[in-house]
Parts: C-alpha cells; structure tokens; sequence
C-alpha cells in the first residue's frame, strides 16, 4: 500500500525532540505528532508518488542501525495510522 | 503630564466630561466614565501612565456608564462601550475597573492583526524576557507580581505581543490581575505594593490590580528578546524547580492561549513555530514567591 500526503501539504516543525506539531492547511487545525510521525511526513514532502511502509521503513532504518529494521518498521506502521486518523497522510488509490 | 499629577477631584471630572486621554504603550486609550471606582482604579493603579494633549491620536475610544433604566439603581450595573459598540452584557456596578481591564484586554486582542498575541505574563530582566503562559489558577499573575517585585521588568500581566521576525516582544505594561489569596500573598509579602479597588465577588472570584512599577512604565518602549518559556504550576509547599519542557507541548501551550491564533491561521503557526524553536522552554513548580524570584535569578540569570 501506497501513502502520500493529503493536499494541499501540511505545514511542520523543525525536527524538534520528543514531538513535533503541524497545521493543517485545509482545516486550520493543529496537531501535536510523535517523533517517528514528523520524519514520516518529512519523508512524504519529499516523494511525490508517496511511498510504501516498507520504503518509509528503509529510508528511516538508513537513520539508525540495521538491527533495529523490525522496531523502526513497527514504529512507521503505528506514525502512518496516527497521520491517517488527523487526515495529514492518505492510502493512495489503486494500492 | 502624568496621571498621578491631577487631583482626585480633577481626574473624575476630566474622567465624566471629555475623558481622559491614556498613553498605555504601544496604544492610545480615551477612556470616559463617571463611575467614582473607575476613577479610583485608575488614580491607583495608573498613577504614572502619561496622559495625551487634546487632538493625540486615540487607539480605543472606551466609555463605561451604568445602563438605563432600573439597573441604575436597582442592583447597580455598568456598561462598557468600545466605539460605539456595546461588545459585552453588563456587569455589577462593584465590578466596574475590572471591566475596564477585561475590555481593554479584549480591544488588544481583537484589533491586534500583525502580532500574535498570547494570554500570558512577561518579565525581562538584563533584556531578555520570559514568557509565562498558562490557566487562570497556575499561579502566573501571582508569580508575575512576585518577580517584579523582587525587581524584574514588568512587559505585561495578560497580553505578550510576539514578533517572530525579530524575536522581540513589545511591552504593554498594564496593572497585575490578582485573585483571591493572592491578594493577600502579596499584601503580606510586599507592604509597599499599591492595589487598586477590591472586587469581592467577581466570576473568577475576589480581585484587585497591583500598580505596576514606575520604571516598568517609563521603559514601556522598549522591547526585550524572548528568551525562555516558563510554564508555571503552583504546588503549595512544594521547593522551587525548574524541569525542562518539550517543545511540541510548550507550543501547544502558546498557541492554546493565543487570542488570535484562529484568525491568523498559518502566520500564527509560523510564528510560533520560529519562537518556540529560539526559546528555551521550561516547566516550573514554585510554592514561595519569595523562593521563586531567587531560583529565576539564579537559573536564569545566572545570580548566585
């Protein structure tokens, strides 16, 4: 399954420690999001067909170290159903 | 000239006829009444604010007047007017400078459009300020009161003018809201501290406005760099501590007490993305203010 950014794109924080927070341009809302969802949504803003949860994994597994593969993944999986549920992130149709 | 130049009687005159023309920096305020604690607030509490020549342009045109009718004199009741606009119900008579600080706050807050404005107190002390948001019932006014007492700046009690492309904060020093015990703290604590008329049965509760010092006033056009986020808790008998504060929940803080942070929309967002992003942000537990203000000179200001 394929997830992309809902248009028009969010606005985020930096990378700030702990929690990050991003307005959301079509509601006007802010939401206060876990770590591992800010560099999600980094990761997102810089691929325009979106990406897979096993490509978001890699790319942030790249971060860390290799052994850590099965945590970071479970960590984009619980990111991609938090963004999802506040409507930042969609699965792409077709996927 | 300054407000505590005119005679009692003067001020209440000039008060009920023209009114009376406030420099209450950044703005302009022309505030008219004949209510004798309106005058009383403000010959206490605003005893050295400069008063403006006839002809200065006027920010807030502000009048507060007791309703027609039986309210006059049956359970007394007053009236603000901002303009020709009416934007509140009544309020008991008692209640009247209350209602003058409330609707001065809220005349800020609605017109100000180039600024984010937050709920919050600030202090400055050697040019850097600190910011303390936070609920009615966290302490922040009473901290606010104990600080500048013990000698830190006054920049504002209610209302922090946030500019995010120079990371300054413009001063809008104004009388310290009180409630409650508080009153008292303060009383005990400092003898020499000026408070203007006691509301005893406000919705927040008892009330009064401490005077904000001369030098607050006097220095009112001079920013400060915001420097440090402060989150107060007031835990009674608790030791003073400082604790770090993440910066996603110290934003969510800012934003939630930002009168225009709705209105202003993705301005708002940036700007206090760039301002949470340059401050250091901090939770802080007190239960003495007099242990409060030496653990602030000592964690921030580096005062041993």
């Amino acid at each position: 399954m394929r997830y992309a950014l809902t248009q028009p794109e969010s606005l985020g924080s930096p990378l700030w420690e702990g929690s990050g927070v991003v307005f959301d341009r079509r509601t006007g809302d802010t939401h206060l999001v876990s770590a591992p969802s800010q560099v999600v949504l980094a990761i997102l803003r810089d691929s325009p067909f979106g990406a897979t949860d096993a490509e978001l994994g890699q790319r942030l597994t790249g971060m860390v170290s290799p052994e850590d593969e099965e945590q970071v993944l479970e960590a984009v999986r619980e990111a991609l159903i938090e963004l999802q549920r506040i409507r930042l992130v969609e699965q792409l149709e077709g996927d | 000239m300054k407000v505590s130049e005119l005679g009692r009687k003067d001020l209440a005159f000039r008060l009920a006829r023209g009114g009376l023309a406030l420099r209450i920096s950044p703005f302009s305020v022309r505030i008219r009444s004949g209510i004798s604690e309106v005058a009383y607030g403000i010959a206490t509490c605003y005893a050295d604010y400069e008063l403006l020549p006839d002809g200065a342009f006027i920010d807030f045109h502000i009048r507060l007047d007791p309703p027609g009718g039986l309210r006059r004199w049956f359970r007394p009741q007053v009236v603000f007017h901002f303009d020709s606009a009416q934007p509140f119900y009544p309020l008991p008579h008692e209640q009247a400078f209350p209602f003058l600080e409330w609707g001065l706050n809220w005349c800020i807050a609605q017109t100000t459009l180039q600024l984010v404005v937050v709920h919050s107190a600030v202090v400055e002390r050697g040019g850097d300020a600190v910011i303390l948001p936070g609920p009615a019932g966290t302490g922040k006014s009473t901290l606010c009161a104990g600080l500048v007492m013990a000698g830190w700046r006054l920049l504002s009690d209610e209302l922090a003018l946030i500019d995010a492309r120079t990371g300054l904060v413009t001063p809008v020093p104004r009388p310290i809201s009180l409630k409650n015990e508080s009153i008292d703290v303060i009383r005990m604590a400092y003898p020499d501290a000026i408070l203007g008329p006691v509301a005893p049965h406000t919705r927040k509760g008892r009330l009064a406005h401490l005077r904000p010092p001369a030098d607050s006033v006097a220095r009112a056009g001079e920013p400060a760099r915001l420097r440090w986020i402060v989150i107060p808790h007031y835990v009674p008998g608790s030791q003073p501590a400082f604790t770090p504060c993440a910066k996603g929940p110290a934003f969510m803080r800012l934003a939630g007490d930002a009168f225009n942070y709705a209105g202003l929309g993705e301005f708002a967002f940036q700007d206090l993305v760039q301002t949470v992003d340059r401050c250091e942000c901090l939770n802080f537990q007190y239960g003495r203010l007099d242990e409060a203000a030496m653990s602030f000179d000592r964690t921030l200001m580096g005062h041993s």
